[in-house]
């Protein structure tokens, strides 16, 4: 039996599948033609190495995440396979899906781009698999913690951070990153395949609060992806406005940036069970639906300030334009966001990341950019 | 109380799971409904519930008023434990309950809710939030709010499931008792459990709907062999 196919089947399908080679090869096509010479650069030999583990690691963690969570992981785990077998199967699939996913567009740059395009293929399909294994690696160590493993889990990130920083020989490199694959699957082989399951009935210290009674709050402030999510938007945030805030477009994209938090954004959708409720309970008075609403527009008030703060600190120009977008794209993203949940609600999903993925995520950002832009265009 | 006329329900068009029924439940009555997997209990369960839309009915009365099963004045008369709950897991079992009370507009009643409370044997997990329980203290949380909210109708999706032994044997007594507030709708796959509490039983088979009364000492058994056999 092939063991991938079980994985494979849930992360991709052949509609999927079309997509991304579509997207491969009008990448290809653009780059060939237009974006050469202003992108190439970014796959000089430099830079590879880190930028493939970065990429790989935040994509791949995000998957590894929400497939976790899944129910479906405890029935496979049940099946009469090794473990090892069984995680090596699981990194094979997830190496497939980076593959299609980001390996494939790294490769196009640098077979346009490099003057050594077959070594800078090489050393980006290794760390991209060594990546993906490390991955794995804090995956079973976080669910299962096992004593003292922290201690090798550091010793493998110093070693890589060692590689990127100093420049040492070929053989060198090359026998530094071996070691690394040594340790990672000695890591790996100490834990069994049940270790891959997120452990979601496990305690957690969350308790009654009489500040926090709305549940959507209490679900940001308790689920790690949320606040991950949210953190990362906040210094996404801060990075556009101090890297470039007299670019109008820049600053328009700090508004829209505001109106991208998709976990935030599908906390109904991606809940079936709350879904279910939403509907049994009466909508008159309190309801879920209130509650949702009640919270998108804390949410997004609070965004907003931080992107008005933010401008005004770093330019301190054009208050009112800036406090005329806080206040209507407050109300603005409320209300289109509820009724996106509302009239649009995400049902057909296998896997978090595919809902967080499907394309219903652009509407918003896209009426958010097209607005200011358009009252940018009207001010000046 | 309420009574449906020329239901017939689908998830795929021209596929019909439940096909032109009809069929009425009484005031202060236990209704049980039986049937085959897939024979579309659930599905009667989710439309009573406002959750499943793709359905048609020639008429729906209650107490002889036309209503429609989506709208508020509906959904504030009926309440449903659905087999597998696990919304609101971020929340205890106090603040859903709060929660749900002030969405129905109802005032606890504190007497009937101690007595669910300490009946179900769940007085360590009141303030434990709902991710952390075990499947049938996640069930109880459900349970006991329903029970708790007294609505003119509550709906039981195999409320069995995940249930220990004790508990068992007090929901039987809590669901003979709900006559006091209303109707109760149950689905189980026990017949044991319909035997014991139900006053008439729907039996669901191809989408279609059959309507015994039961009697004491009734073996539910008899109507099963009669009909559901009797296709084959």
């Amino acid at each position: 039996m092939k063991v991938s196919k079980l994985f494979l089947k849930d992360i991709l399908n052949k509609r999927k599948i079309k997509q991304y080679i579509f997207v491969i090869i009008a990448f290809f096509v653009s780059m060939n033609l237009y974006f050469k010479k202003i992108i190439g650069t970014i796959f000089s030999d430099r830079y590879l190495p880190l930028m493939t583990v970065i990429i790989i690691f935040t994509s791949t963690a995000y998957i590894i995440y929400t497939y976790s969570l899944f129910e479906k992981i405890r029935q496979y785990i049940m099946l009469p396979i090794k473990s090892f077998r069984f995680i090596m199967n699981f990194a094979k699939s997830l190496f497939i899906c980076a593959l299609l996913e980001r390996i494939s567009f790294l490769l196009i740059g640098i077979i346009l781009c490099s003057d050594s395009p077959l070594l800078g293929s090489i050393t980006v399909l290794i760390y991209a698999i060594l990546t993906i294994l490390l991955n794995i690696w804090i995956l079973l160590f976080l669910n299962c913690n096992h004593k003292n493993e922290w201690i090798s889990l550091i010793g493998v990130i110093i070693l890589l951070l060692y590689i990127f920083l100093t420049n040492s020989t070929k053989i060198v490199k090359f026998a530094e990153i071996v070691l690394c694959f040594i340790i990672i699957i000695i890591g790996i082989l100490s834990h069994t395949s049940i270790d891959l399951a997120i452990n979601r009935k496990r305690k957690s210290n969350m308790k009654k609060s009489k500040i926090i009674t709305n549940y959507f709050f209490r679900v940001l402030i308790t689920e790690k992806i949320y606040i991950i999510n949210t953190l990362m938007i906040c210094l996404m945030l801060i990075f556009l406005t101090v890297m470039n805030i007299d670019n109008p477009v820049v600053l328009n994209l700090t508004w829209t940036v505001g109106a991208i938090n998709t976990p935030v954004l599908t906390m109904i959708s991606s809940d079936p069970y709350l879904r279910k409720q939403a509907e049994l309970i009466p909508n008159k008075g309190k309801n879920v639906w209130g509650m949702y609403k009640n919270f998108l527009l804390c949410y997004f008030v609070t965004t907003n300030s931080i992107i008005f703060i933010l401008i005004q600190f770093t330019t301190g120009q054009d208050v009112i334009l800036h406090g005329v977008f806080f206040l209507v794209l407050s109300i603005l993203e409320t209300t289109v966001s509820y009724s996106l949940e509302q009239r649009m609600p995400l049902k057909a999903w296998q896997t978090r990341q595919a809902l967080w993925k499907h394309p219903r995520k652009y509407i918003l950002p896209i009426i958010v950019f097209l607005f200011t832009s358009l009252l940018s265009m009207l001010a000046f | 109380m309420l009574k449906i006329g020329g239901l017939t329900a689908w998830y795929v068009k021209n596929k019909n799971i439940l096909i032109d029924l009809s069929f009425e439940i009484k005031e202060h009555s236990i209704t049980g409904l039986l049937g085959l997997n897939g024979a579309g209990k659930t599905t009667l369960i989710n439309i009573l519930s406002s959750v499943h839309k793709s359905y048609k009915a020639q008429e729906v009365l209650y107490k002889g008023d036309l209503i429609d099963l989506n709208n508020v004045d509906w959904k504030n008369k009926r309440y449903t434990v659905f087999t597998e709950e696990q919304a609101f897991s971020y929340w205890t079992f106090d603040e859903y309950m709060h929660f749900l009370h002030k969405a129905y507009q109802k005032d606890v009643n504190k007497d009937h809710m101690g007595r669910l409370i300490e009946g179900f044997r769940f007085e360590d997990y009141v303030n434990c939030p709902i991710k952390n329980l075990s499947t049938g203290n996640r069930k109880k949380v459900f349970l006991i709010t329903g029970f708790a909210l007294e609505l003119p109708l509550l709906i039981l999706d195999e409320p069995l499931d995940g249930l220990d032994f004790l508990s068992s044997e007090f929901l039987y007594k809590e669901i003979l008792e709900y006559k006091k507030y209303g109707s109760l709708v149950m689905s189980s796959h026990i017949a044991e459990s319909i035997e014991k509490t139900c006053d008439q039983v729907f039996i669901l088979q191809d989408g279609n709907i059959e309507m015994h009364i039961l009697e004491n000492n009734s073996d539910i058994r008899s109507y099963l062999n009669g009909w559901l056999h009797e296709g084959k």
